[in-house]
């Protein structure tokens, strides 16, 4: 059984933490704005919501790459980005339509979650247990995975 | 089963795949006409700047994909197809029988019905082999004139630039990218471009090409002439339907084809920049000529091909593109709807723009200049068709507001 | 219709044109959409009404009547009739 990436937001503090371990992991800085978990605040900073890739089963990055830099890790069941064979062309960044998937100007690559190989940093970190890395099954589904689904089957008009 | 694809560009190689697993049975026969494994042409700038090789290009790693796969690839090209019989007719004499067929056969590069565009030194850079000879006349300090600056004419402007050639940019239209970009955007880009030392005409038209002292001489319509020693022509694709005349199948704009992405004759289907299928944002048929459109058509006509019923909600408009650069995105209805409203948020020194239309209190269209984190979510809120409620008027005042709208939105719905 | 999309003194046929992207600019003044009826003269071809309608008659046009392809050799010899639907469709962009 897969796991995956439980975010739950009420008990986010903002702390940047996870942004900081991601960077460090994946970039060797501790620099948030390269980092893969990103986390949002509404309200003023009364809210806060930690946002990466939920490894979707539509894996639209995967299907729109044009090279085959995006493959999936059949361990984790992240979808990776494999940096060596990825041209940059960032059409992944537009099928995505969570938008975890972002051009690194740095590289001229893009980058993803890739849940560091099985032992996801941005968790390990969390000092609130706002990220927890857990069985998928019995997370009831991440949101986001419905609305993944929801993507693909909305009726038109 | 016999399952027939023409075309081994990214919609015939994904379909293939798509049958093997859907239809584990069937063969499956590839007929491409280029002589090269399959690749694509999305990768051809970066094959240009040498960052990568002709390998870099290609669709799929390893030499035995397709054979692992019993993928049967033939370098061949149709001539004609015979609905009645069921039969292909190839180029190299033989032909292909089948009982479901998949016409991939994607667009080719078109010129201007311009005197000179035939001479020697004019290329197309929409092949890998037009790419080679690109490479060869496109050397650092070479004059280069690049006509048309379209979304294929961008996308090569920067490989030409990090090649260190001399580069002029002639584009009819009143602005750069005119299909893909407001005033506003390509203004930005122009002014980008041409502060990177690129020379951009815009509204200018080429109005003959001449040979002249071993290189080309471009006369344009205002009276000024223009030295280079290689022309790039990216004015554009057209589909490649020729074999297709004489047929029961139904072209306009490309092979038309329904929400199955079958076309006007039964088990022929059509799929990428080919086809004439259903677009998203208006429900009319429209060919777009884009990579994601080209695998999501390439996947649901397979699974229709091997029996499935799949219906295809339609395809949105989508591109994205670096110029020097500088990225720029557009989505879905970014010229407006009717009826609709618009927020816009420029910064001109900085190069940032973003455009945003809408619908009643729906996202329907974007345009981005300079934005490359989490551009995804424009499509995501186009496409799901969600909501914005309250976070509507907060947009039209301040459009960067997009992610928090997407993520305060979706959160809720879910 | 539009007087510029008629020819007078010859027998004429109705068809029914459309095109796409910057041709639609040829459009007789005054057309809504992309989509209009001409008359053209008896025995016209695609090329006679490309010509009508002052396009540039290169061959990097996407032609159809009724649906079906009309190659560039035919483009000069194949006749139309009343009621067709021919179709001239620029160049697309791809991306």
């Amino acid at each position: 059984m897969h796991k995956s990436l439980l975010i739950d937001p009420e008990k986010c503090t903002s702390c940047l933490q996870c942004e900081m371990a991601c960077s460090f992991e994946h970039e060797g800085v501790f620099n948030p704005a390269k980092s893969r978990i990103k986390i949002f605040e509404f309200e003023h900073g009364r809210r806060a919501i930690p946002y990466t890739c939920t490894q979707c089963a539509e894996a639209w990055c995967l299907y729109a790459c044009p090279v085959e830099a995006i493959s999936l890790n059949m361990e984790t069941g992240a979808k990776e980005v494999a940096e060596d064979v990825c041209v940059g062309c960032k059409v992944c960044t537009i099928a995505c339509p969570f938008g975890t998937i972002n051009y690194n100007q740095d590289t001229g690559k893009v980058i993803k979650c890739d849940l560091c190989g099985g032992d996801p940093q941005c968790a390990a970190a969390c000092p609130t247990g706002a990220i927890t890395y857990v069985d998928a099954d019995w997370t009831g589904y991440d949101r986001m995975r419905e609305w993944a689904q929801k993507t693909h089957s909305q009726p038109s008009a | 089963m016999k399952h027939v694809i023409i075309g081994a560009g990214p919609a015939g190689i994904i379909a293939a795949e798509t049958l093997r697993r859907a239809d584990p049975r069937s063969t499956v026969t590839v007929v491409g006409d280029e002589p090269e494994p399959p690749y694509s042409r999305m990768a051809i700038p970066y094959l240009l700047t040498g960052s990568i090789g002709d390998a870099g290009t290609h669709l799929r790693r390893g030499a035995d994909h397709f054979a692992k796969l019993a993928v049967d690839i033939r370098r061949d090209r149709a001539t004609g197809v015979d609905v009645g019989d069921r039969r292909v007719a190839l180029a190299g004499g033989g032909h292909l029988d089948y009982d479901r067929l998949l016409i991939a056969s994607g667009s080719h590069a078109v010129r201007p019905p311009i005197a000179g565009m035939d001479l020697q030194g004019v290329e197309n850079c929409w092949t890998l082999a037009d790419a080679r000879r690109v490479a060869a006349g496109a050397r650092a300090g070479a004059r280069v004139v690049l006509m048309g600056a379209g979304f294929i004419g961008c996308i090569v402007l920067e490989a030409l630039a990090k090649r260190g050639v001399e580069l002029t940019v002639i584009e009819m239209g009143e602005r750069m990218l005119p299909r893909m970009m407001d005033d506003v955007g390509g203004e930005m880009i122009k002014r980008w471009c041409e502060s990177k030392g690129v020379r951009v005409l815009t509204g200018a038209r080429v109005g003959a090409v001449s040979a002249a002292d071993g290189g080309l001489e471009l006369a344009l319509d205002s009276g000024e002439s223009l030295r280079a020693e290689l022309v790039v022509c990216a004015t554009g694709v057209s589909p490649n339907v020729d074999f297709l005349a004489d047929t029961a199948v139904r072209i306009e704009d490309g092979v038309l084809v329904d929400e199955y992405l079958c076309s006007s004759v039964a088990d022929v289907y059509a799929a990428g920049d080919v086809a004439q299928g259903p677009d998203f944002s208006t429900g009319e048929r429209r060919v777009h000529a884009i990579q994601p459109t080209a695998s999501e058509h390439g996947r649901i006509a397979a699974l229709n091909m091997a029996g499935g019923r799949t219906r295809f909600r339609g395809s949105l408009s989508m591109n994205v593109l670096n110029t020097l650069g500088l990225v720029s995105s557009s989505f879905g209805l970014w010229m407006g709807a009717e009826g609709g409203e618009t927020a816009r948020a420029a910064d001109a020194e900085r190069f940032r723009y973003l455009r945003l239309e809408f619908q009643a209190d729906r996202l329907v269209g974007a345009l981005a200049l300079g934005l490359t984190q989490h551009v995804g979510v424009i499509r995501g809120l186009i496409q799901t068709r969600v909501r914005l409620g309250q976070w509507k008027p907060q947009l039209l005042r301040d459009p960067l507001l997009v992610m928090d709208a997407y993520l305060d939105c979706t959160r809720r719905r879910a | 219709m539009h007087p510029q999309a008629r020819l007078s003194g010859r027998v004429s046929v109705k068809i029914q044109f459309k095109t796409g992207g910057s041709l639609v600019e040829h459009l007789p003044p005054g057309t809504q959409g992309n989509t209009v009826e001409l008359e053209v003269p008896e025995g016209a071809t695609p090329m006679d009404v490309m010509r009508q309608l002052c396009m540039p008659t290169g061959e990097n046009y996407l032609v159809s009547l009724n649906g079906e392809v009309v190659v560039i050799s035919e483009r000069g010899k194949r006749v139309l009739a009343e009621n067709d639907h021919l179709a001239i469709m620029p160049p697309i962009q791809g991306g």
